[in-house]
Parts: structure tokens; C-alpha cells; sequence
């Protein structure tokens, strides 16, 4: 039931004026101004002629200068709607949470979902009763952290932090965010929270709420109907071609999407995905290339229907294997599958151009153009190819060295062939001086301590990256160093002695596997994560990480390979500096990233892309959220096109009907009073 | 009461002098100058018509009669004195446009006194003789027909002195004027016609046979036919204690209308009886529609 609310209901004395027109009437029947006429004859014929449409004409008059009045003073008094449903009558602490989920700006007639959200925010901050407080919750796990935020009873400076919120990129989690504002609302009696969103599956899959007891919500739903998105889901470029991945939820999946590559070199081509993919023929240019992808139409959600790309061709890692084993490399299985993985057609070869040496090989062989020199095993060296290689490290080569039961020798007090001084030691080119073996026992084996990696292993902390923690380490050298000696561990063991050991010298650096790459000290080679791991580890060693190609999304912290001040061109145009210690950057508009390095010289780019679960449009189901809240945990409701809120109390302004009122009472009183310039002099 | 100055008008008495009272004076002071349609037994010739019973047989012109073997009639103009009764409406609704109960300048009143005073002027120039009967509250006022200036100054002392007001009993002051001139006599009505009388036009009627010629000037007031008032107005009938609020602005096209309506009727219903009209505004020049009354045809209502 609907009820007229005023904002200023004292106005409503003036309905009183609503008498005026009466009164008048009354008044001017009194003050009529005598005048004598020779017959009443005429007028008495008129009067009786015109009586009846006289009649109506007065009444008519009276009611619209009633109406007129009355209009006018309920239009100062503030009319409005209020629908009765108890949750504004009392003061309140209301918690907002607001979905700023990237698919929240979906949008039909210009009107967003968040622009849907703002209003229906706005409405209940309106009709809340005095005294009122709120708290405004963004659900991007960016914006999770950060102080605790507090209430605030002033409307005014709530609406402009309103006004403020935004679509922000990255990972989302509504249940982390009710959960947020459960915790909040601990302690606080009258705390009410109210959950903004658009209801869009992905963000409300992500992540759990676990302690929703006692913090019955409402949620909003400020989503459109019917949701429908066309999106681009990946870019592969090869050279001959651009594959797009174009997705689809809702609407009708039959119709084929247009998509339009623009070069930066002026070409367009234009094809229709068929199957989700639309391949576009292309003889990819030599140089490195950026261009843009566009596709038609793009559906509800705007922000995806456009990204960018880069392509040419990229340089490969140029890497050398030095094996010290007496055994050949085929007779070793367990190294099969690193050996596939740098075969022609193997995972890493695209990246990494690798070719294999004796370490007799080492004393004549050219190190020009090879960027990782990787010696495993190897315990001395031809003489003189120490000093070469350490020449090449410090141009630029890195040198990996993975230790293996060749070193057992090493340690014996008969042949100090760690000495520096002698010509085919590989002291040299240690990263760090060896103190001892360890064995450990049988049923003893060490893991790896998978919380301490760091630096370019940081990247296998995360679940999906492989599972380091899975390898067992039986045997691994035992260093005699210290982090102040310029030492880098980016891995160690459960025991915390380290397992991955670089150190810079000159443009180069030197790095140390202390357990071998084989199956002999440890079986690392046997773990899935190997491969991943061991083309990581390369990457690193040679400097030219590849990162042209790269696709970030929008909100993921991303880590740059390189080891100086850089600083990352975004694409509205504005610089951020990258220290070469922090190295990590988290890109949120989705566009081209450049990176560049003092003096403007361009390093990389990189582009940004929003997370494609957040372009499906598809919706949580009430399943779901039954399970994540319980059955009465929640209340749903939906907000309609012009912000109200059904059954929250929201309030429908309504002065529009009030002021159509009284502009046709005026038109009828314009009609029904004489014309202008009919009046005459007597 | 009216001025002197307020009834007379040179210029109208000028112009129905010159357009109307045309021809030779006549030696005959007993005869007036004004040529009369009425066929008599002057020395003029008027025209020849055919015999037939009634008709002196000394008026037949034998020379006519041996030149087409059939009896004709000489005719010859009616050279005797006219005689000219004006029947003046003095009621109360005459006084309306008076600037105020004492001075009817501006008023009905005023207007038909200067009509009749001009007309008056022109007969007696003319050596006719005029009457007049005032007929308003109380005994009508009766100056039997005369000529000369003594009787035209008395007429104006009349008209001068007569004061509109009370009820206008028009029929019988014109049947009570028609039976004091017996025969052979015009009659000037002049009014506003506002009184329903509905055997007014059944006494004009009578007069015919007896050779009486009543000829209706109809006077109203320019107000009174627009209605200019604005606002809600308390009419009050000048003849009575009757009101009616009105806002004249909301009825004035009605109005207009039933006014039109009425001075169409008196038209019409005054050409169907042979009666000559004249329809005379205040605030008009009523020369023109006076002249056309006076030289209006005697077959079509004219001079008998």
C-alpha cells in the first residue's frame, strides 16, 4: 500500500488557499458593480440561453483554481510515495555493500547496473529515518583490506563517497565482502546490511561465507533482465594468422558476432566468429606490432567488446647444456621429459632455442649470442674456460650450475679443486662457496618450503602453478655464505637451507642448484611442476624473460622481469615507476602497457585484459545462494528502472503527477476565461 | 430636463431640410410646400389613371378618352396643408446613457428629442403644421397640430420640459393621438419599443384606412445593443426594481444576438405592415436613415 509522504508536510496549511477561489466567487457576487439598463429583457433571453454551459463553465473554473491551489501547496510540501515495509521506520546502522564487479557496468539505455545500485542506495539513505548511519563496502578484494571503515550519520558526505564508488577491476568476492560486513556489524544492534548486485555468477562463486549467522542481508538486484554478452575471450596470434575467442552468454547463440582487427599499421579486416573462434589470415610483420580487436555487438557489457594486442615475432633464449654425467643424456629417463619439453615441437621451444655440449666442448666453443649456459654436474672445466666464461656472465650470460654426484669428489681434502686459483675449477663460476654435502636419510628426504619462494619462484606459491612441495630432496650441497655476500635465495628447504642461490656479476649472473637436476640427489625432474619450473628458472637466468605477448588481467598483480627502475606507461597515458626491488605491478585498465626504462627507451609491452568470468553475464541461481546464505539468511529483492525499491520503503517521488495536475488546471483556466484583448472599455 | 443648446441641431436640420423638403413654396398659406404622393385636388398635374367607379366624371380627360376610346382619370398633386403628429416615448428607459437623473445629456431621451425637434423644424420652416404627444408616467402631454414658429417654440418648451420616466403606455397614446386627428394626418413614433405591447402593430394598422401615416423611429443607445460592461455586474432594470448578476462578458455574443434578433423583428414586422422604420444610435448620425424615412414611398409606407 502506497501512502503519500511529504517532505515538508507544514506546507500543507496552504491547502487551505484551495478556499480562496470560493471565497472569491462569493465576494464578486456581493461587489457586483450596479448598472441600470433600460430592459432586462435581452439579458434574461442570453442568460437562459448560456445557462447550462455557464453552469459547467463556473464549476469547471472553481475546480481548477481549487485544484490550481491545492497542487501548488502539495508541490511545495514535497509529495511522495512511501511504501510501508517497517525496515525505514526505525534509525538504523546500514552496511552497503555495492558489487563493483566489472559486470556491473552493464548498461541498456544508459543506464548501468551500478548507476542502478547508486539510486537504490540513494533511495533508502533518503528515507532512512534521522539518525541513521551507513557504511559503503566495495566488494574488490583490492579494496578489502585497508583500515576499517566506519559508520558515518553524515548523508551528505555518505552520498559523495556514493557518487564516488566505481567499477574496479581485478578479483571480486561477494561472499568476502558480506562476510566483511557480518564482521562489521558484530556488536552493533541495529545494523542492517544490503547487498548491491547484479547477482552475476563468477563474483558470487568466488570465495566463501562461512560466518553469516545473525547477519540476515538483503540483497538488491540492480542486474538487467534477461543479461546477454558478447565477449573477446582470447587473442592468439601466430604467423599467419589471429585467433579470437569470442564467447557468448545469454541471448541467442546462433548469431554470429563480427569481429575487426586493426593493425597499427592501418590494415582492418574485418571476419564473423563461427563456433566461438573467428580466424583472420594474416602475414604477421617482423617488427613487434600492437593492434585492436573489436567485436559486434558486444552485448550488455561494454568494457569487453574491445582489447588490444601485440604480436611480431619475439627473440628466443639461447641455451646451452652442459651435461657432466658420463652417461649419455638418452640413457637418463628420468630427464625424458625435459628433453621433450625443448624438442622442436615441445612446450618451451618457442621460447627457448636449446642445444647440448660436452663439458670438453667448453674450452674451444664460442659463448657469442648464448644467453644461459647450464652446467649440471660438471666439476671441472677444460683450462682457461672458466675465465672465458666468466668474461661472457659478465657481458651478459647467465651461468646455471646444478650440482650432482660428480661434486662428491670435489670435497675430498686430496683434490681442492674448489680453489680459485686453479685453471679448471669451477669455483669461479659458483654463485656461492660450497661447505659440505648433506645426505639425508632413507625415509629422511627433505621438501621444499614452499612459503619462503620468492623472486622469480614466487609464482609457484599459488595452488594452480604446480606443486613443488610434492618433490623430495635426498641429497644437496650445503653453502658457505651469507645474504650480505650479494646472494639471492628465491628457494629453499623445509630446513632452510637454500635450494636456489643467484648472485649478479657484471650485466650477467650466476645461479646454483644445490641438488641435482636428475634423479640421482632429488626428484624434481619427476614432478609435474619440473617443466614450468625449470623454464622459469631459465627465463630468469637469461634476463629475457618474454614478455611481449603477455595478457594480464585487469586487477592481477603482475610481475616484471627486470632488475632496474623501470616505469610502466598506462593506457590513459599517466607513467608509474616500478623500483627494480619491488618489480611487481598490478595493472587495472585493461589496454596497452609499455614499459620503459630511464630516457624513455621502450623494454616491453604487455596488454591488460578484463577477467573474462566477469563478462559472463550469467546468473547465481537461487540455489546458490541459498547455500551460501541459508534459507532465511537473505531477503532478494529487485530494484526497478527508476531506482525504487520494492518493498524496502522506498520512496516514489511523485511531485511529476501534482505538477501535470496543475499545468492542466492552468490550461483549463487559460480556456475557459475569456481571451486576451476581448476585454473593452465601458 | 434638457438644454436648449442639447436639442437643437443645426446640421441634422440642415441636412433632412435639404434632402427631404424639396420644392416650390406655395402662395397658399394654408397649403404647405411639401409635395404630397397623395393625389388631390391641387393645380398640379401628377398622372393619368384609369377610371373607375368613385372617380369625379368631371376629373376623366375626355381628350385622352377620344384618343384611345378609354376613360382616364387626371390626377393632380395634393397641394393641401400636411399635418404631423409626433408621438414621443418619455418612459423611464428613455433616460438610459443619461449622465444622471437630472442631466439626460448623453441619453435616449436626449437623442429622440433632438430627432423630433429637427424634423419639427423643417415641417413648420416648410408652413406645415406639427403636434406632439408626450407619453411617459402620468397623462400623456398633447399639443394638437399647428403651424407656424409660435407652435414649433411650443413644441420645444414641451420637449424641453417633459421628464422621462415611468412606464410607456405607447399604444394608447398613439390610438388616443390618431383619434384626436381624426383623418388625413402622418405620425412620427418615436421610441425605443423596449414596452411588449402586442397590440401595439394592430392599432398602427387602423390608422391606415383613415389616412393616417405612423412612421416608427426607433431610438436606442449604442450601449445598449454592444454591452460593454466587464466583471460580474448588477443589472437593474431602469423601469422597475428587478436585478440580475451577471458576468457580461460570458453572455455579451448572446446578448448581441437576442438585441439583433429584436431590431430585425421590429423591421421586418414594420415592412409587413407598410409601416415606414427608421432605426437611429445614439452616437450615429441618424440624417441618413431619417431621410430614407421620410422619402420612403407611399405605397411602400410612405407620406398618404
Amino acid at each position: 500500500m502506497e501512502a503519500l509522504a511529504l517532505l515538508r508536510p507544514w506546507f500543507l496549511a496552504a491547502l487551505l488557499a484551495g478556499a480562496i477561489p470560493v471565497i472569491i466567487h462569493l465576494l464578486d457576487r456581493k461587489r457586483a458593480r450596479p448598472a441600470h439598463i433600460a430592459t432586462l429583457r435581452f439579458l434574461k433571453l442570453a442568460h437562459a440561453r448560456k445557462r447550462g454551459g455557464l453552469r459547467l463553465r463556473n464549476i469547471l473554473l472553481l475546480l481548477s483554481r481549487i485544484a490550481l491551489l491545492s497542487c501548488l501547496a502539495i508541490l511545495f510540501a514535497g509529495p511522495g510515495c512511501r511504501q510501508d515495509a517497517g525496515i525505514t521506520k526505525s534509525a538504523a546502522s546500514w552496511i552497503f555493500v555495492v558489487d563493483t564487479s566489472p559486470s556491473m557496468s552493464s548498461a541498456r539505455g544508459g543506464r548501468s547496473a551500478i548507476d542502478a545500485a547508486r539510486d537504490a542506495v540513494s533511495s533508502i539513505v533518503a528515507e532512512s529515518a534521522p539518525q541513521s548511519r551507513f557504511m559503503l563496502l566495495a566488494t574488490s578484494e583490492q579494496s578489502g583490506g585497508g583500515s576499517r571503515p566506519e559508520f558515518t550519520s553524515n548523508a551528505a558526505e555518505f552520498t559523495r563517497a556514493l557518487k564516488n564508488i566505481a567499477i574496479e577491476y581485478g578479483r571480486h568476492s561477494l561472499p568476502s565482502a558480506v562476510e566483511r560486513a557480518v564482521r562489521l556489524a558484530e556488536g552493533v544492534p541495529d545494523a542492517r546490511i544490503v547487498v548491491l548486485s547484479d547477482l552475476q555468477k563468477s563474483a558470487w562463486e568466488h570465495g566463501t561465507l562461512a560466518n553469516v549467522e545473525g547477519g540476515r542481508a538483503l540483497i538488491i538486484d540492480t542486474g538487467l533482465e534477461k543479461p546477454e554478452n558478447v565477449w573477446i575471450d582470447s587473442v592468439k596470434e601466430t604467423a599467419s594468422e589471429i585467433a579470437v575467442g569470442v564467447k557468448r552468454s545469454g541471448g541467442d547463440k546462433s548469431l554470429k558476432p563480427a569481429v575487426k582487427v586493426r593493425l597499427d599499421d592501418g590494415r582492418v579486416m574485418t571476419t564473423y566468429a563461427a563456433d566461438g573462434l573467428a580466424r583472420i589470415p594474416l602475414k604477421r610483420p617482423a617488427k613487434p606490432y600492437t593492434g585492436a580487436i573489436s567485436v559486434s555487438p558486444g552485448g550488455d557489457v561494454p568494457i569487453d567488446d574491445e582489447t588490444t594486442f601485440t604480436g611480431g615475432e619475439a627473440r628466443k633464449i639461447s641455451a646451452v647444456f652442459v651435461n657432466g654425467d658420463p652417461r649419455t643424456p638418452e640413457m637418463r629417463d628420468e630427464l625424458f621429459f625435459a628433453r621433450r619439453a625443448f624438442s622442436p615441437d615441445g612446450l618451451l621451444a618457442a621460447e627457448i632455442g636449446f642445444s647440448e655440449a660436452r663439458p670438453a666442448d667448453l674450452g674451444s666453443m664460442t659463448l657469442d649470442g648464448v644467453d644461459l649456459l647450464v652446467l649440471a654436474n660438471v666439476s671441472t672445466l677444460p683450462p682457461g674456460a672458466s675465465g672465458r666464461i666468466l668474461k661472457s656472465v659478465r657481458g651478459g650470460m647467465a651461468v646455471l650450475m646444478t650440482a650432482g654426484d660428480n661434486w662428491n669428489s670435489l670435497m675430498r681434502p686430496s683434490a681442492p679443486v674448489l680453489s680459485v686459483s686453479s685453471e679448471t675449477s669451477i669455483a669461479p663460476l659458483l654463485a656461492a662457496p660450497l661447505r659440505d654435502v648433506a645426505n639425508a636419510g632413507v625415509g629422511e628426504a627433505r621438501s621444499v618450503d614452499t612459503a619462503a619462494l620468492s623472486g622469480p619462484m614466487e609464482m609457484f606459491r599459488l595452488p594452480d602453478s604446480g606443486d613443488l612441495k610434492l618433490a623430495r630432496i635426498k641429497s644437496y650441497w650445503l653453502l658457505n655464505a651469507s645474504s650480505k655476500a650479494g646472494l639471492d635465495v628465491s628457494m629453499r628447504l623445509d630446513n632452510g637451507a637454500p635450494l636456489v642461490v643467484e648472485r649478479r656479476e657484471g650485466k650477467g649472473r650466476l645461479m646454483l642448484f644445490t641438488t641435482t637436476i636428475d634423479a640421482d640427489g632429488a626428484d624434481f625432474c619427476l614432478q609435474p611442476a619440473f617443466i614450468p619450473w625449470l623454464g622459469r628458472l631459465i627465463h630468469h637466468a637469461s634476463g629475457l624473460t618474454r614478455f611481449e605477448g603477455v595478457r594480464a588481467v585487469s586487477g592481477n598483480a603482475l610481475e616484471l622481469p627486470f632488475d632496474e627502475l623501470v616505469w610502466v606507461r598506462q593506457p590513459d597515458g599517466s607513467r608509474v615507476s616500478v623500483p627494480p626491488r619491488a618489480k611487481k605491478f598490478t595493472p587495472v585498465q585493461p589496454g596497452l602497457y609499455t614499459i620503459e626504462r630511464y630516457g624513455n627507451e621502450k623494454l616491453a609491452t604487455f596488454v591488460t585484459v578484463m577477467d573474462s568470468a566477469e563478462s559472463d553475464t550469467t546468473r547465481i541461481g537461487a540455489e546458490a545462494l541459498d547455500s551460501l546464505f541459508g534459507k532465511n539468511g537473505y531477503r532478494l529483492i529487485r530494484a526497478d528502472a527508476g531506482g525504487r525499491i520494492p518493498g524496502i520503503g522506498g520512496r516514489r517521488d511523485t511531485s511529476g503527477y501534482f505538477a501535470g495536475v496543475l499545468i492542466a488546471a492552468l490550461l483549463l483556466e487559460a480556456a475557459l476565461i475569456r481571451p486576451f484583448g476581448r476585454r473593452r472599455k465601458v | 430636463m434638457l438644454e436648449r443648446a442639447d436639442m437643437l441641431d443645426p446640421e441634422l436640420t440642415a441636412r433632412l431640410a435639404g434632402a427631404a423638403f424639396s420644392g416650390p413654396p406655395t402662395p397658399a398659406p394654408h397649403h404647405g410646400v411639401q409635395p404630397s404622393p397623395r393625389r388631390g385636388i391641387g393645380m398640379e398635374f401628377a398622372e393619368h389613371v384609369e377610371y373607375s367607379p368613385g372617380h369625379e366624371i368631371s376629373s376623366i380627360d375626355w381628350k385622352v378618352f377620344a384618343r384611345s376610346d378609354r376613360y382616364y382619370v387626371k390626377q393632380r398633386e395634393d397641394e393641401r396643408l400636411r399635418r404631423v403628429v409626433f408621438v414621443m416615448d418619455t418612459s423611464a428607459s428613455m433616460t438610459y446613457g443619461a449622465a444622471s437623473a437630472l442631466d439626460m445629456r448623453g441619453s435616449k431621451h436626449q437623442f429622440a428629442a433632438k430627432i423630433v425637434t429637427s424634423i419639427a423644424r423643417c415641417l413648420v420652416s416648410e408652413g406645415d403644421a406639427v403636434g406632439l404627444m408626450l407619453t411617459g408616467d402620468g397623462e400623456p402631454v398633447y399639443l394638437p397640430p399647428s403651424g407656424g414658429m409660435k407652435q414649433f417654440e411650443a413644441l420645444f418648451e414641451i420637449v424641453s420640459g417633459g421628464i422621462a420616466a415611468g412606464n410607456c403606455r405607447l399604444s394608447s397614446a398613439c390610438a388616443e393621438s390618431a383619434e384626436r386627428l381624426k383623418r388625413n394626418a402622418t405620425m412620427f413614433i418615436v421610441s425605443d419599443f423596449l414596452d411588449e405591447d402586442p397590440g401595439f402593430e394592430e392599432i398602427l394598422r387602423g390608422m391606415l384606412p383613415r389616412g393616417i401615416s405612423p412612421r416608427l423611429i426607433h431610438v436606442m443607445h449604442s450601449d445598449e445593443v454592444e454591452l460593454p460592461q466587464e466583471g460580474t455586474t448588477r443589472f437593474i432594470d431602469i423601469e422597475g426594481d428587478e436585478s440580475l448578476v451577471l458576468d457580461p462578458d460570458l453572455i455579451r455574443k448572446a446578448y448581441n444576438e437576442e438585441v439583433r434578433g429584436f431590431l430585425r423583428q421590429m423591421s421586418e414586422s414594420a415592412a409587413k405592415s407598410g409601416i415606414p422604420y427608421a432605426f437611429c444610435e445614439t452616437g450615429r448620425d441618424p440624417a441618413e436613415a431619417l431621410t430614407a424615412l421620410i422619402r420612403s414611398d407611399g405605397r411602400s409606407g410612405g407620406w398618404r
